[in-house]
């Protein structure tokens, strides 16, 4: 019997699972940049 | 979980399987459990505060690629590149002495330990003209001559013995104390459990490809 899409899921599931952490780190890093560096950026500009 | 489906993928390099997977979401679980117990230590070091979740993160790659690795080459380059990672996670805070001395130490044996076990790949290479887990198994299940059986053995006992330092098992486990004390705690529970565990599985899974296994003793 051929593995069907919930098999493989289910197979590579820890590697899902470590790239919705690195999603997660990417979306943390870009708000902490929105967060504190534009305002320094601008202030240097200003 | 349906049938169990347990094949190479990757063109060999990679091997799927069910208890591979569940090993796998151990290490995944275990190392997010720390990634997260380590945020308040994150947070008293202002500097480089998001390094330590990237590198941490790319620690559980290697440790991912280690477990579920299908040719020993594979695992040789997962464990060095995993090594990296935690040379600088041990000297994450450098103004530490103990954090200094522990990571210089982890270095030297880490060091140590990758160049017996890369030195018992290129024996096994030499013999065996592959290093993959299939070729190796098929290969130790023949009739070996005397000759060749006495490099594998070295080769076996190269590869054994850089797993032992790699597992702080015997005689890695004097240094092994001593780099734990300097670690900081996230760190030294990274390195502990969800590490630990991952090499431990690939010496497991080593083992079964028949390395003690020869049919001519």
């Amino acid at each position: 019997m051929a593995p069907t899409g919930t098999d493989i899921f289910l197979l590579f599931l820890p590697e899902i699972t470590l790239a919705v952490m690195i999603t997660y780190l990417i979306s943390v890093i870009a708000t902490e940049l929105a967060a504190n560096r534009a305002p320094k950026v601008l202030a240097i500009e200003c | 979980m349906g049938p169990a489906y347990s094949m190479p993928v990757a063109n060999n390099y990679l091997y799927v399987s069910k208890g591979l997977t569940v090993s796998k979401l151990f290490v995944v679980l275990t190392s997010l459990f720390v990634l997260h117990l380590s945020e308040n230590y994150i947070r008293e070091q202002s500097r480089h505060v998001l390094e330590f979740s990237v590198i941490i993160l790319l620690a559980i790659l290697l440790l991912l690629v280690l477990v579920s690795a299908n040719n020993l080459m594979l695992v040789f380059f997962s464990l060095a590149g995993f090594s990296l990672n935690l040379y600088i996670l041990i000297l994450y805070d450098g103004a530490d002495l103990a954090s200094r001395e522990a990571s210089l130490k982890y270095f030297y044996l880490s060091t140590l330990s990758s160049g017996l076990i890369l030195f018992g790949i290129l024996l096994m290479y030499v013999m065996i003209g592959d290093v993959t887990y299939y070729t190796i198994r098929f290969y130790m299940s023949t009739d070996i001559d005397p000759k060749t059986l006495s490099v594998l053995s070295a080769a076996v006992l190269f590869i054994l013995l850089g797993f032992f330092f790699k597992l702080s098992a015997f005689p890695g486990h004097l240094w092994a104390v001593e780099v734990y004390d300097g670690s900081p705690m996230p760190v030294m529970a990274f390195f502990i459990l969800p590490a630990k565990v991952a090499i431990f599985i690939t010496f497991l899974r080593l083992l079964n490809t028949g390395l003690l296994d020869f049919s001519s003793i």
